[in-house]
């Protein structure tokens, strides 16, 4: 064993309790990318693999070329493609079998009343595909829809709604059918993709049910005959298809629909972990740095010594660094261990709180294992190198002299740069939170701060034990006035020692005040815009449900104790070539129920051509009152809009507003997200409640909140984010 | 012993001076010093606190830079050499035993004897370090860390280590300073054996005139001079030169 190496290990062995705080931060670090990296790898492979059986037997899929993605959506909306094709798809040479796929939410209501998912994956409903190769859904049990009102629901969540075949339940699309469960299906041999639910219906209810006129499906699947194969069939589809449809392979769709819904699981997730991660390894980054400069300082007699009998600076600067990599690389493998239990953890965990996370073995790719264990020792490496250069540059006669005595905390120079360091951070984060929102600034502030207080720590703690420390003397004595003096003797080291753990608790801070602030502002919105008594609402959180019916806001209207009942119903188009949220209202009364903030034009005409916008869409766009803007729906027709009105405040309402009328023609599956009921005066909130539900209890019975009670469960979501 | 001439100059020092701090506060603390230290000789370098005794090993044995003058070991003048030069030659011509953390806590004694070798990367003569450690008498402890050894088997060790590598010079400052007579006697018996059987060359820093009496030349120091040198010393003969130096101040 050579020299330096041997010094390394026999200081390692001296000093292991030195290194734990330094061990845990890079462990941790480690810990939460290497789950990150697992995690994400795990549900990419058994998504992979689930659409890869489940889709097996589609050898190519036909459908609309383009999409609409609304700003902050993660999928774009497609527009259908006409059943018709079917019939000339048929035709071609090597296609074995033909079917239209279309598809749409449909939320399924339990035995015991209430919705069945929803709070977060997809509630499908879709026709049953009767080509047993073609429907990615199995039969397990019962048999395929055949008449109208027959359905086969997915096994899971058929379990989750305690329904059995012959059971017969509602389905809200978001109109409540009255459906009879007829057969259940697993999905790539799991119960379900993920926790998304399916309701296959026939092909004629799901026309009718599902989409805005009949013959129009999402998709058309194909299946090739013997011996051709996915690229020669789409070859083949490719010259018949009408402009504005595509053709491609059936691997190509499942890779497709893998990577939309993985990475929709994985950004929620990941960017969580990865913070944690980042800031575990910020941590790990001061707490090697401050470890090894104590060590060294505390080592500088023994440096010397070595220094004198001839070990070169280069000897020393190895072992120091050897000694950083062996914690490196010790805290790396356990933390890669570490991220993997929590990947585990997380697999198991996740469906208990109802999230979905596929079945399927841990993948732990090569990168997952390598990326976190060099970034472990990459930080480790780095954060010693300044310690090790010093104790490299120890100058031999400090072998003959007394130990250098730590005076850290006395420093002046230490204030000034502390100093300066706590000013330019609080400068900077002021300023990138409150002059001009910049995530940089306020970033660098926080950063900066965390430097500061690194770097202030020793003065801080000399300060602090002196005044915490002055009641021990009469407390404990001599002990106590020996703890006092050895706490004061080396601040570096001390300040050390709290900044692990004030660090810790800045981060838990960090989240709650994060968290917190997220929530009041969730409150305060909510509570500003919304200006109805009740509020009419399925879940908020998450892409599930099936929305409400449009029938709903009427019917709620209809009632005595009703003054108004506003829905919004979500609709998406390119507003001038890109992507847009459009609200599909009742803009009339919109300004009954809602806070607009200020209104300039009049939102009472829009008519079918006319939109109101945001203040802050309009500059962002050059619109005002009396502008055009070109909107291009789904499917496939560009209409011309006169802006009518614009309004301030856009945070329940969205930035762009159209009227039914104006929709219909365009539309979808319809359905509101919101409904906002306002009572006329004298009627109390308890009695007019009873009223709203009484009427929503035959739509589906949606959840009818106070507008308190909506506000609290809008900022709902968010404390399910932070029990995480 | 001999004092002939021809005898080889292991180390030393021509013209040496060394000023710390500058201006007003400057301190002279060697002033034109020159000696020589043959090899198969025992030197002891005595004289007051603050004449300058530590200074002229240090600055001889290459652990700090004259201002002027040169200081030598063998034919290689220290003060052209850069640091890495420095630091190999410490390594492989020079050895120290210091009056007090001598041993690397964390290391055995057996490793702590091969120190140097293990650093040059050498085997080194695995017999002769096997033979020192018999020398030393310290085979039973081999294996123990420095703070299980009683104060005289650590400077034992440190002895054991400085010869390890069979350097031309070894520099002891006041190798005796914290041991209790016996233990100091059993060091200074190694010295000296080791200079005669080895025929190396032993510069001692001491204070102690029973210390002194061990070597076979004493030079004496004074205000950053040479004042004296006496051959084959004896206590007395130490103790009244020292006197003579408090009677004169």
């Amino acid at each position: 064993m050579n020299a330096s190496l041997r010094l390394t290990v026999a200081s390692l062995r001296a000093h292991r309790r030195r290194f734990a705080g330094t061990f845990l931060a890079v462990f941790l670090g480690v810990a939460f990318l290497a789950g990150t990296l697992v995690m994400g790898d795990t549900l990419r492979a058994s998504f992979s693999t689930m659409f890869g059986d489940a889709t097996a037997g589609t050898d190519a899929v036909v459908r609309s070329a383009d999409t609409i993605t609304a700003p902050g959506e993660s999928q774009g909306v497609r527009q259908p493609v006409d059943t018709s094709l079917v019939r000339t798809i048929e035709k071609v040479p090597g296609v074995a079998a033909v079917a239209p796929n279309i598809e749409g939410r449909g939320q399924l209501v339990a035995a015991d009343g209430k919705p069945v998912g929803g709070q977060g994956p997809p509630t499908i409903a879709g026709n049953w595909i009767n080509d047993p190769r073609l429907n990615p859904y199995r039969l397990a049990e019962g048999r395929a829809p055949a008449r109208s009102g027959e359905v086969v629901v997915n096994r899971g969540a058929a379990r989750r709604g305690h329904l059995r075949v012959g059971d017969t339940t509602t389905l809200r699309t978001p109109e409540p059918v009255r459906v009879t469960v007829v057969g259940l299906a697993t999905f790539g041999g799991a119960d379900g993709m993920g926790q998304v639910t399916f309701t296959g219906m026939t092909q004629a209810d799901a026309e009718k049910y599902l989409t805005a006129r009949s013959g129009q499906a999402a998709s058309i699947q194909v299946r090739a005959g013997p011996g051709v194969t996915q690229r020669g069939l789409v070859s083949a589809l490719t010259p018949v298809l009408p402009r504005g449809v595509e053709a491609i392979t059936g691997q190509e769709s499942a890779q497709e629909n893998t990577d939309m819904i993985s990475s929709r699981f994985l950004t929620l997730f990941t960017s969580f972990l990865l913070v944690f991660s980042g800031v575990a390894l910020l941590v790990a980054t001061f707490s090697i740095h401050n470890t090894f400069a104590i060590v060294v300082a505390q080592r500088t007699r023994e440096n010397a010594l070595l220094r004198a009998l001839g070990a070169s600076r280069r000897q020393v600067t190895v072992s120091t660094l050897v000694e950083a990599s062996a914690v490196a690389v010790m805290a790396s493998a356990v933390g890669l261990a570490g991220g993997i239990g929590i990947a585990a953890g997380l697999q198991a965990l996740f469906p208990a709180i109802g999230f979905p996370f596929p079945k399927g073995d841990l993948v732990i790719g090569g990168l997952s294992l390598l990326l976190p264990l060099a970034v472990g020792v990459v930080v480790c490496l780095g954060s010693a190198l300044l310690p090790a250069v010093r104790a490299g540059r120890t100058a031999p006669l400090a072998a003959l002299r007394e130990t250098a005595v730590d005076r850290s905390g006395a420093s002046r120079a230490r204030v000034v740069v502390g100093g300066a360091l706590a000013a330019s951070a609080v400068v900077g984060t002021l300023a990138g939170v409150l002059v001009s929102p910049s995530l940089w600034l306020a970033g660098t502030g926080s950063v900066l701060a965390l430097a500061a207080f690194v770097v202030l720590g020793p003065v801080a703690s000399s300060a602090a034990v002196r005044a915490l420390g002055a009641p021990l003397h009469r407390l404990r004595g001599v002990t106590g006035t020996l703890a006092r003096r050895n706490a004061l003797r080396s601040p570096r080291r001390t300040a050390a020692t709290a900044s692990a753990l004030m660090v810790g608790v800045a981060v838990v801070s960090l989240f709650t005040v994060f968290a917190a602030s997220l929530k009041a502002t969730m409150d305060q919105t909510v509570s500003r815009s919304f200006a109805g008594d009740v509020a009419v609402s399925t879940p908020s959180f998450g892409a599930g449900g099936s929305g409400l019916s449009p029938g709903l806001a009427p019917a709620i209207a209809r009632q005595a104790v009703v003054a108004n009942a506003v829905g919004l119903g979500r609709g998406v188009a390119k507003a001038d070539g890109s992507g847009r949220a459009l609200t599909v209202t009742d803009p009339a009364t919109l300004g009954r129920v809602f806070d607009l903030g200020t209104v300039r034009g009049s939102l009472a005409h829009l008519g079918t051509d006319g939109i109101a916008v945001t203040e802050k869409e309009g500059r962002g766009q050059h619109l005002a009152v009396g502008s055009t803007v070109r909107l291009t729906f789904t499917d496939g027709t560009t209409e011309p809009f006169t802006v009518r009105a614009v309004y301030s405040r856009s945070e329940l309402v969205g930035d762009y507003v159209i009227t039914r009328a104006a929709w219909a023609p365009h539309r979808t599956q319809d359905s509101d997200s919101l409904i906002a009921v306002s009572f006329k005066p004298g009627v109390g909130t308890a009695q007019g409640k009873a009223a709203v539900q009484r009427v929503a209890a035959e739509y589906g019975n949606p959840s009818v909140q106070t507008r308190d009670e909506y506000a609290t469960s809008s900022a709902g979501g968010i404390d399910m984010m932070l029990t995480l | 012993m001999s004092t002939e001439t021809a005898t080889k100059t292991a180390a030393g020092v021509t013209d040496a001076v060394k000023v710390y701090g500058s201006g007003d506060t400057a301190v002279r603390a060697l002033d034109g010093v020159s000696v020589g230290f043959p090899a198969g000789r025992f030197t002891a370098i005595m004289g007051p606190s603050g004449s300058g005794k530590s200074t002229l090993m240090h600055c001889a044995a290459g652990l700090d830079t004259l201002t002027s003058g040169s200081a030598f070991i063998g034919d290689t003048e220290l003060s052209t050499l850069e640091d890495r030069r420095l630091t190999l030659l410490r390594r492989d011509r020079i050895g120290f035993v210091f009056q007090a953390f001598n041993l690397v806590p964390t290391l055995t004694v057996a490793e702590n004897i091969t120190l140097p070798l293990d650093l040059a990367g050498a085997r080194g003569d695995r017999e002769w370090v096997d033979a020192l450690v018999d020398v030393v008498g310290l085979r039973d402890r081999l294996h123990h860390r420095p703070a299980e050894l009683s104060g005289g088997q650590q400077q034992r060790v440190a002895v054991a280590r400085a010869f390890a590598g069979r350097p031309d010079v070894v520099f002891a400052d006041e190798p005796t300073g914290n041991l209790d007579s016996r233990s100091g006697e059993e060091v200074l018996g190694l010295l000296g054996r080791a200079v005669r059987h080895m025929n190396r060359a032993v510069v001692m820093v001491t204070h102690d005139p029973v210390a002194a009496a061990h070597a076979d030349e004493v030079v004496f120091l004074a205000d950053g001079r040479l004042v004296d040198r006496m051959e084959s010393p004896t206590p007395d003969k130490v103790l009244d030169r020292l006197k003579a130096f408090e009677a004169r101040t």
